[in-house]
């Protein structure tokens, strides 16, 4: 029954598209202030809140271009950190802009936030034989090496509250955190990350021949929970169970394995600082606790991207604004103002966030208005506002330009 | 003066936040109401060069996002579309000009940009309709003999954003046809992104047939090629007959007057079809495969072969994996080559083919092919020129590259989830990876049909009595599934025996028995010419002492090829 009611849910949200990538997807929660995340990872790039109940668009081409970029944001949503073929960009001011933070000496492989900063994993980038990894701490945007002694090479790391846990496959299975080593362990796995830590259970990612296993690390030992599967989500505690996407069914945990719990719409389940969310397409969920499976509240629909803000060199904002059109186009966002609550389909809001009225023959105050904020944007602008004038008659006139 | 240095800043840059809708003159403009002349019109200028290369797919109803068909709607997406053709983003075209030119070939010369360039410069003057220069003349119009069809509607699987499966096409070849012309006709419009389209000769017609029984519904899961994974030896996909791929945009493909595809009896066609679901709402496909086929023998045959790497380790975490190999050309005759189709999945990075020259020659190695961004939706195949002529000659060879991006940040989102770094290897779903090209090549035709099986094989074969393997392994112009049949019951026969003096040229072996199966030729030759001096007679020796014990006989019978 929840099935149907979230598959009908997504697809009153899905606006008409045509498409020749995959749907975007939200991914992460990188920063919540409590009443709505404040900055999400998406597989479009980044999404971050402007205090109106709508998202800006952050698009790759501030960094490197790399949609598929990884990232971790500090705790008020300003601080973001990026890293993408073994660079990092550091953004202090919402993702309007990103500097590089390493040089080509570095080559990060992993990143997570630890609240108000970052940690860094990154490797020598000349450096050939076995991969040897170096911590850094980033704070107020400077870089600090942390001294710590790793059994091997560091795969992924977890911010977890007042720290972090990095995991690592080579040439042992490990786990560490600020004061050392916590396991190891032998294992024949190609890549182990570390997943989340609750309730005295750490959980890692584990990839082999075989597909991905979830394993907990206990007390002393590391026991890899049946089944495995190819696409994993997850865990996270929720209403003291243990929940895990297993190739897009959700499952719990008990007496030792995975259990299946049910079929639902998520691409991913996460947890950040004592919330719960599951991604799904087109929207992220907050979960609270539900049986058999969690209720689900619309946290962030792609509903509510607006366009980029004008933000840095015209070079960066013209392809920023290509990207926008390349996802946005498919997606079907261009033609419609964002909406300023989850769920909402695009242009139901009158007023909202870009400046731009939704309907089509706005209040003659809102356009004064408009007009107003349209003189502080870029003379572009104003060249479009007087194309249209011109091609007027090719139907609705208004639109949000983007 | 100030003005003016407003607008060339801002030039470049984009409306991002704000509204268009009315406004009066433009105080910004530089030299206020005397415009001159414009040098570049809509009607005379742009339009053309949109029509061209731009409509196939930027048309109301089309895959493009939105359409560019009036003036009007150019205007309103000039934003957008400068960067996209400045950038060489659109229109899309995957290999790279400086390596190759290929027939239908999108693209917009540095002269064609610099139009769109100095027409938003020149603000965009729509110009006189009276001016536009006379539609270039349609394409003659596709006519098909035949038209292959899914049994049934399929419903994509609305679940999925991302749904790709394979159907058994209902058309028969009960006898030996040519295949002169292709057409794929996607059934529901957008929700159709991309179609490869094999031949299945009759001896993998039950393989495939399994696995279409094996799922419920019309068709069954596939992803990165047709041949089930569980079913395969690991290289299933190389039995299979190329008929093309299809991306949104393509055009029919008529094969060169006097050239066909032959296509044995009892082979039948297999259809692999990308629907993307994304905001699309769901709805039945019947995706058809137009043909145009003749019976009638053709001067030159049009064949195809896989250059592949089987042994792909691509290792989590590192960005660069780069596997090349090399085919060597140890047939008699010059390989043609008419068309190539490069295929990868989703980790891949660059996909290249070079020819290489006979051991010993100082020339350079030539790009038959190179895509260096490799992109999973946008696949084709790609005709050569009839200008061009890509020629591999007795003694060079084919140097296939593949390189795959294994890093955190360069890891797909395969149906909504972000997957992670682990060990790839070679394989069919989402999560594995493959390195293929297909190359098409033409050969006269000689009055018979090919070889199919060893029964009805090359000449030579009917000369090489008594089992004698140097013969067998010598003889050229042995049809693909007889190559193997040839190895196994001779190389593979005598492997046990022989394994003390294979060992020395375990590599050589390796790379002629790869390029045997793939490019044919004499495998005698290619080992004569790789293997370190005196390894590969003293193996051969050996098996053919093995051989004509009659230790192998059995074998050799089941293959068709009898003392
Ligand atoms: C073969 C089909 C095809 C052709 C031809 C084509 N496009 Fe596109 N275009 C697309 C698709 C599909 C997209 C959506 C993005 C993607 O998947 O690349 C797109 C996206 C765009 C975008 C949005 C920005 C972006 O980068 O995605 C612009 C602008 C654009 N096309 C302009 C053009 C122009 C101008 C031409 C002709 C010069 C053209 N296109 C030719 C298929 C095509």
């Amino acid at each position: 029954m929840r099935h149907l009611a979230l598959t009908l849910g997504l697809v009153a949200l899905a606006g008409p598209a045509r498409a020749h990538g995959p749907a975007p997807v939200a991914l992460e929660v990188l920063a919540h202030d409590g009443r709505a995340p404040l900055a999400l990872r998406t597989s479009v790039g980044l999404a971050v809140a402007r205090g109106d109940g709508t998202y800006a668009y952050v698009c790759p081409a501030r960094w490197d271009g790399n949609e598929l970029a990884l990232a971790a944001g500090a705790r008020d949503g300003r601080d973001l950190l990026v890293h993408s073929a073994g660079a990092a960009y550091l953004s202090r001011d919402g993702g309007c802009t990103f500097a590089p933070l390493t040089d080509g000496s570095l080559y990060v492989m992993a990143a997570a936030s630890t609240g108000q900063g970052f940690l860094l994993v990154a490797e020598d980038a000349s450096a050939s034989g076995p991969r040897r990894s170096r911590l850094f701490e980033v704070s107020d945007g400077v870089l600090e090496e942390l001294p710590l002694a790793l059994p091997g090479a560091v795969d992924g790391a977890l911010g977890i509250p007042g720290g972090w846990l990095v995991a690592g496959h080579a040439p042992v299975g490990f786990v560490a955190g600020p004061d050392g080593v916590l396991a190891t362990f032998e294992t024949s796995a190609s890549w182990i990350t570390p997943r989340a830590l609750d309730a005295g259970d750490l959980w890692l990612r584990v990839a082999g021949a075989d597909g991905v296993i979830l394993a907990r690390v206990g007390a002393g030992e590391v026991e890899l929970t049946a089944p495995s599967a190819r696409l994993v989500g997850g865990p996270i505690r929720l209403d003291g169970r243990w929940l895990a996407l297993l190739d897009g069914a959700l499952h719990a945990f008990e007496d030792g394995a995975w259990h299946l719990e049910g079929e639902l719409p998520w691409t991913c389940l996460q947890s950040y600082e004592g919330r719960h969310f599951a991604c799904g397409l087109e929207a992220l969920w907050e979960l609270a606790p539900g049986a058999p499976v969690p209720a689900a509240v619309a946290a962030f629909s792609f509903s509510q991207l607006a366009p980029p803000d004008a933000c840095g060199e015209p070079a960066t904002r013209a392809a920023c604004g290509r990207e926008w059109a390349h996802f946005g186009g498919e997606a079907g966002w261009l033609d419609a103002p964002p909406a300023t609550r989850p769920g909402e389909p695009r242009g139901a809001t009158p007023g909202s966030g870009d400046g731009c009225a939704a309907s089509s023959t706005p209040p003659r105050g809102s356009l004064a208005l408009v007009v107003a904020l349209a003189a502080f944007a870029s003379a572009r602008s104003r060249r479009a506002m007087q194309r249209a004038s011109r091609v007027a008659t090719r139907g609705p006139a208004r639109r949000c330009s983007s | 003066m100030k003005q003016y240095h407003l607008v060339l800043l801002a030039f470049p840059s984009i409306a991002l936040s704000a509204c268009d809708g009315g406004g009066g003159g433009d105080p910004l403009r530089p030299d206020g109401g005397s415009t001159p002349e414009p040098t570049v019109t809509y009607h005379r200028d742009v339009a053309p060069l949109v029509a061209r290369e731009c409509l196939s797919c930027h048309v109301e109803g089309g895959i493009g996002p939105f359409a560019l068909d009036t003036y009007a709607r150019l205007v309103e997406q000039s934003e957008f579309v400068l960067p996209a053709v400045m950038a060489g983003y659109m229109p899309p075209w995957m290999p790279d000009p400086d390596c190759r030119v290929f027939e239908h070939q999108r693209q917009l010369s540095a002269a064609e940009r610099q139009v769109f360039e100095q027409w938003v410069a020149e603000d965009m003057p729509e110009g006189d309709p009276a001016t536009a220069p006379p539609p270039p003349p349609a394409p003659p119009a596709f006519t098909a003999t035949h038209v292959a069809r899914m049994t049934q509607e399929y419903l994509p699987d609305a679940r999925v954003p991302d749904d790709y499966r394979c159907f058994l096409l209902d058309h028969t070849f009960e006898r030996d046809s040519f295949l002169v012309g292709r057409n794929v006709v996607p059934g529901a419009g957008a929700l159709v992104h991309h179609v490869l389209v094999y031949g299945v000769p009759p001896e993998m017609v039950a393989t495939i047939e399994g696995a279409d029984a094996a799922e419920d519904g019309p068709g069954y899961t596939c992803f990165g090629g047709p041949v089930p994974t569980a079913m395969e030896t690991r290289g299933g996909a190389l039995g299979l007959v190329g008929m093309g791929g299809w991306v949104p945009g393509a055009l029919p493909v008529v094969e060169r007057e006097g050239r066909g595809v032959y296509i044995p009896a009892g082979s039948r066609i297999v259809m692999q079809v990308h629907y993307n679901l994304l905001g699309n709402e769901p709805a039945a496909d019947r995706t058809e495969y137009h043909m145009r086929i003749t019976e009638d023998a053709p001067a030159q045959l049009a064949t195809t072969f896989p250059t592949v790497i089987l042994d792909l380790n691509i290792a989590a975490g590192r960005a660069e994996n780069p596997h090349r190999a090399v085919f060597r050309n140890y047939r008699s005759d010059a390989l043609n080559l008419t068309g190539l189709m490069p295929h990868m999945h989703l980790l891949g990075r660059q996909i290249s083919l070079h020819r290489v020259p006979a051991a010993g020659a100082a020339e350079d190695h030539e790009c038959l092919i190179d895509v260096p961004r490799w992109s999973f939706g946008w696949q084709e195949s790609y005709a050569v020129r009839r200008d061009d002529a890509m020629t591999i000659a007795p003694g060079e060879g084919l140097e296939l590259f593949c390189n795959y991006d294994n890093s955190p940040t360069n890891q797909p989102v395969i149906n909504g989830t972000r997957v992670e770094p682990r060990d790839v290897t070679w394989g069919e779903g989402t999560l594995d990876e493959m390195c293929l090209l297909y190359v098409q090549h033409e050969t006269p035709w000689t009055g018979t049909p090919p070889a199919r099986g060893c029964d009805a094989a090359a000449d030579c074969l009917a000369g090489c009595t008594s089992g004698d393997a140097e013969c067998l392994l010598s003889c050229e112009g042995l049809a693909g599934g007889c190559r193997i049949c040839v190895m196994e019951s001779t190389l593979g026969c005598a492997r046990d025996t022989c394994l003390a003096a294979y060992a020395p040229a375990a590599a050589c072996f390796q790379t002629c028995l790869l390029s045997f199966a793939v490019v044919g030729g004499s495998f005698d030759r290619c080992m004569a010419a790789e293997c370190p001096e005196g390894t590969w007679p003293r193996a051969r020796d050996c098996v053919e002492r093995v051989v004509e014990a009659g230790t192998c006989d059995a074998r050799l019978t089941a293959c068709g090829i009898s003392r």
